[in-house]
């Protein structure tokens, strides 16, 4: 049931709080979040380094669920509010509060019983993991907007919500 | 040896005929196109087991149940490929998405044939047809809204092509 409730919270969050202007700029990242979810979900069918339990769900269905919605959902938020004109500590101190805000969901999920890591995973390793996921997310939003018409990028509005 | 083959033409592809100046407007589509991929192999592969790989021989196959380096590959460059060459009229589109989607399902087929997919009924043929049909309107739907900012500035910049 919470895995429902996450999807519901995330879309929401969604319709609240993204800028619907910039969703084409947007739309990258969260591609690439969702792609990398599923990725490593393919992977770890087999591998399992950890697991969902859900008594609502199949422990399959919970990752499909997660791709579709808090992970495209919290890509495009990172970037979208992401202080791009502030000082580098600004910006790695904004990143850890999303590593935190992630870690602190896993660590939820882990303790309500509804994952579980196995084998040689730990949640240090995904604490490390969630920084280079942001990194990644972070420098591939760089790389493309960097090569965006002008127009676009005159239109962007960092650091504000829907007006 | 298919998954080699495969994942070595969608290298070529990249290489040979696709527009490298325009990365920036069609990678979202070549991750699509992936991504695509990963999510029927997840669920027709894992959950629904509507078609499993037999004797899958690509690196990755001792963590994978599917033949990844195909979809990251091939796949990736295949939508790449498929999204720069769209046609401009509306007929020449219907027989250029149903033109790919016969590429792949005759791919597929082959690897049928070969015996590294192996199909559960009632999946077949015709039902692999319609999911790359579906998969390349999908692409098609999602590159007409990312590339819409590209293509306003393409028609009003009188240097661009």
């Amino acid at each position: 049931m919470s895995y429902l409730v996450l999807f519901g919270l995330s879309w929401a969050a969604f319709y609240l709080l993204i800028d619907t202007k910039r969703l084409q700029e947007l739309y990258p990242s969260a591609l690439l979040s969702s792609f990398m979810g599923i990725f490593t979900d393919l992977i770890m069918v087999k591998y399992n380094l950890w697991k969902y339990d859900s008594d609502f769900f199949g422990s399959l269905e919970v990752p499909m669920l997660l791709d579709l919605s808090i992970y495209p959902v919290v890509a495009m938020l990172y970037i979208q509010f992401f202080p791009e004109k502030k000082s580098w500590a600004k910006r790695i101190f904004y990143t850890a509060c999303w590593v935190l805000f992630s870690i602190s969901l896993e660590w939820i999920f882990l303790q309500r019983g509804e994952m579980e890591h196995h084998m040689w995973w730990r949640l240090w390793y995904s604490f490390g993991a969630d920084w280079i996921i942001y990194g990644i997310l972070y420098t591939m939003y760089r790389v493309l907007k960097s090569g965006m018409p002008q127009e676009q990028r005159e239109e962007e509005t960092p650091l504000h919500g829907r007006s | 040896m298919q998954i080699y083959l495969l994942s070595a033409i969608g290298l070529l592809t990249f290489w040979l005929f696709c527009d490298k100046s325009r990365w920036r407007e069609l990678y979202p589509s070549a991750m699509f196109m992936t991504y695509v991929r990963f999510v029927e192999q997840y669920i027709l592969v894992e959950i629904l087991h509507v078609w499993t790989y037999d004797n899958l021989t690509n690196p990755f196959s001792s963590y994978m149940n599917t033949p990844v380096i195909v979809d990251l590959f091939f796949y990736s460059s295949m939508g790449y490929l498929f999204v720069q060459k769209w046609p401009l009229r509306r007929p020449a589109r219907l027989f250029y998405v149903v033109g790919w989607a016969l590429l792949f399902t005759i791919d597929e087929y082959i690897a049928v044939l070969h015996g590294t997919i192996k199909f559960k009924a009632p999946w077949g043929v015709f039902e692999s047809f319609m999911l790359f049909v579906t998969a390349l309107v999908l692409l098609v739907i999602q590159y007409e809204f990312y590339s819409r900012k590209f293509k306003i500035n393409r028609t009003t910049d009188p240097k661009t092509p």
